[in-house]
């Protein structure tokens, strides 16, 4: 669904209030109905990964500058961090994250595999940072006539083990991008990478960052760095 | 040390909530750290390897929430816990006001016929875009958005002087339109005293002072801080400036800036030949005869400008409490500071006020640094070490990359305050604390403990540290200034009552052999 209203308490509605459908209507409580009769299920739909590759590679610098400007750090993206609870996790995330993309870029998928495991439910936040990651890098793999859309059932066998290793919200979005099902504003932002002018794809990225707290910035970078392996597989 | 766990069974907070939660949680008093994260089974690794990992904390689930909070006694950790449940509960019961949203300007306008102004805030990237089209449906325009290029601000300045409409900024952080404060504004009463300021702390600092004194501002209109250069040209002072002299509420005109470009600062001074009001002029670091040249009313200080204002607007002078230096209290810390307790380091949240301070040091010492001097011979090689008399204004780019504004989070001040601490050759180090509507909700209660154990620390190795703390705020702000105060005094600090003062104590406490 989905809404321009700022906040749901100028409609009264509060945590605890009952969801239930009936009659083709969905209610919250007493306090609001929606129909859902002619509702049409929203697809993601990914853009075919281009030939030419000047504007991708222009904007992938461009996106990578802007995210250590703008980027949240302390998930995926470092800082110095205050406490050993943060340095520990973003330790691990980096460890993991390019232990990640070393075995895919080397097509050693049980050690991707490993390590994938191993990010899942990690860092802070309700999605964790080590699934936002895995949602982007997911996307990647799921764009047609990508180089590494090879690994598209490798994602779906992983993320089996997510439904034990995260919570319920943010393993819905590693089921998801594990078949190619993704938030508009991520098609939006890969779609822009490959294809448009650099202020295009800084709005797109903007838009992706806003996600959450950290969570944009790791889904971000997640998708930056499929794009470079996309890049790396296509000159082997 | 104790650690205190709990574990909040499938308990969701969106990410925003957990990660302030969690920010907020470090700086209850006492807590040596706290985190709040969902119980997955790879936070729980690393709650194991940094040896924090519990039986209790083994059984949670992917969708439980726990809360770890390491702290110096039970007794601390159970206090920092009830304050993180209060926490939990103001965020629960933080049921949204009235206020509403719209996605776009042009339904913001079609749905609110009586806005004539609108407040930029978006990324610098698209500033410029939302701003035009402000203007465009003849809003006048505050731009606190900064990293916007400077030919997207001189064109929007133009459309705005077309328009006869306000440009105000980018990157300006402070206006009152209309009694009404905005971003980073105080609290202060209504008056016939407008300022036009390009320089966020500058004006802020102005107008509370103005309060202080007992008068009252009619409109604080900001320029942003590229203005007077040479490109930009001042467009936005000088339209300000002709609008505040047809505005009839304001008496008296006060501007207030770093020194501007000479050829700007030239053309500023020529239209004050043209204004039938009283122009009171502070340029930080310039010079007095070609504003008395101009007819203008000079003034080295902030707190010199808000006076001089302040009885320009008809307040009687021998009403005023004009908190005259405290110079036995100069002398008093001179003997308490070892001779080789030579330097002051000074912190600072607010560009001009760190700016004023150094300005002031410098008319006395020679070995002035800083990341953002006058002088390029006298820029810090590495900003993160100090030498001989350091100015640190934390706002600027090398500390705010990717971070929040000091003002609002102000973590990187406290881990230098606590490097500058331990330096025996430091004798004083000045901190200024900035309440506003937009700044940090408790700025003096997040320094308090570092304050604290600096202090001992020092005093056990047999120096004492002076530390001297401004609060730039008014009685009517939210905390207000008195409630700030206390918790300075409590902690040893000794408060100063303005930024120029502060910065005139500053120095003297460390001047030797006079």
């Amino acid at each position: 669904m989905i809404t321009e209203v700022s906040s749901f308490s100028v409609l009264g509605l509060v945590v605890g209030d009952e969801v239930f459908a009936e009659n083709d209507q969905l209610y919250i409580g007493t306090k609001l109905s929606i129909s859902i009769k002619e509702l049409t299920v929203w697809q993601s739909s990914l853009s075919i990964f281009p030939i030419e590759l000047k504007t991708l590679r222009d904007n992938l610098a461009a996106a990578r500058a802007y995210i250590n400007s703008y980027g949240k750090p302390g998930g995926i993206k470092q800082f110095a961090g205050s406490s050993s609870f943060e340095r520990e996790t973003m330790r691990l995330l980096e460890e993991r994250s390019s232990g990640l993309l070393n075995a895919l870029a080397n097509d050693s998928m049980e050690e991707a595999a490993h390590y994938a495991i191993r990010l899942m439910g990690l860092g802070p936040g309700l999605t964790p940072s080590g699934d936002d990651f895995l949602v982007g890098l997911f996307a990647v793999i799921h764009l047609p006539r990508s180089p590494i859309s090879k690994y598209q059932p490798w994602c779906r066998e992983v993320v089996i083990e997510a439904a034990e290793l995260t919570n319920e919200i943010s393993y819905m979005a590693l089921k998801k991008a594990a078949w190619g099902q993704v938030r508009e504003s991520m098609g939006q932002l890969l779609h822009s990478l490959m294809y448009e002018s650099k202020e295009t794809m800084l709005l797109g990225l903007s838009a992706v960052l806003d996600i959450g707290s950290s969570s944009g910035t790791d889904i971000a970078l997640g998708i930056i760095s499929g794009l470079n392996l996309n890049l790396e597989q296509r000159w082997r | 040390m104790s650690t205190k766990i709990v574990i909040k069974r499938n308990t969701y907070f969106d990410s925003v909530s957990l990660m302030s939660l969690s920010t907020k949680a470090n700086q209850i008093e006492g807590v040596e750290q706290a985190f709040i994260a969902m119980a997955t089974q790879m936070n729980k690794e690393v709650l194991a390897n940094v040896g924090l990992i519990t039986p209790e904390l083994e059984e949670a689930k992917n969708s439980d929430l726990m809360i770890v909070i390491k702290a110096a006694s039970p007794e601390l950790a159970e206090v920092a816990f009830e304050a993180i449940e209060e926490l939990f509960i103001k965020k629960d019961s933080a049921v949204g006001g009235t206020a509403l949203k719209y996605p776009t300007i042009e339904s913001a306008v079609k749905n609110m016929t009586a806005a004539n102004l609108a407040v930029i805030s978006v990324n610098g990237a698209f500033a410029a875009r939302e701003a035009r089209k402000a203007l465009e449906n003849n809003l006048h325009v505050m731009m606190f958005s900064d990293n916007v290029s400077v030919e997207d601000e001189i064109e929007l300045k133009k459309i705005a002087h077309e328009r006869g409409l306000l440009m105000m900024g980018p990157d300006c952080g402070t206006a009152i339109i209309g009694n009404m404060a905005l971003c980073f504004a105080n609290k202060v009463r209504k008056g016939n005293i407008g300022i036009v300021g390009a320089s966020g702390t500058g004006s802020q600092e102005i107008s509370v002072r103005i309060h202080d004194f007992g008068g009252g501002i009619s409109q604080l209109i900001g320029t942003g801080g590229r203005d007077l250069s040479e490109r930009v040209g001042g467009v936005m002072m000088l339209d300000a400036m002709k609008a505040l002299n047809e505005d009839e509420a304001t008496k008296v005109i006060v501007l207030i800036s770093k020194p501007p470009a000479k050829s700007v600062e030239q053309k500023v001074l020529n239209e004050i030949k043209n204004m039938h009001k009283p122009v009171v002029v502070c340029f930080i670091g310039g010079t007095e005869e070609a504003v008395l040249e101009a007819g203008g009313h000079f003034a080295k200080t902030t707190k010199e400008a808000a006076l001089k204002a302040v009885i320009l607007s008809g307040i009687d002078e021998s009403q005023i409490d004009k908190h005259p230096l405290n110079l036995p209290l100069i002398e008093e810390i001179k003997v308490k500071l070892k001779l080789e307790q030579k330097y002051i380091r000074g912190l600072f949240c607010g560009g001009t006020l760190c700016d004023e301070a150094m300005y002031l040091a410098m008319e006395k010492y020679d070995d002035v640094y800083s990341n953002i001097p006058k002088d390029p011979e006298y820029q810090l090689g590495d900003i993160h070490i100090s030498q001989g008399h350091t100015f640190i204004d934390f706002g600027d780019d090398g500390f705010t990359n990717g971070k929040p504004h000091p003002m609002i989070d102000p973590s990187s001040r406290i881990a230098r305050f606590k490097q500058e601490a331990k330096d025996p050759a430091v004798g004083v180090i000045i901190m200024d604390f900035v309440l506003g509507y937009g700044s940090h909700e408790d700025p003096v209660g997040v320094m308090v403990p570092a304050i604290i154990e600096a202090k001992q620390a020092a005093e056990q190795e047999g120096r004492h540290l002076e530390i001297v703390g401004y609060v730039l705020g008014t009685d009517l702000d939210t905390p207000s200034v008195q409630e700030q105060l206390d918790k300075l005094v409590s902690a040893g600090v000794t408060y100063a009552s303005s930024n120029t003062n502060a910065g005139l104590l500053a120095r003297g406490f460390v001047e030797k052999g006079v």
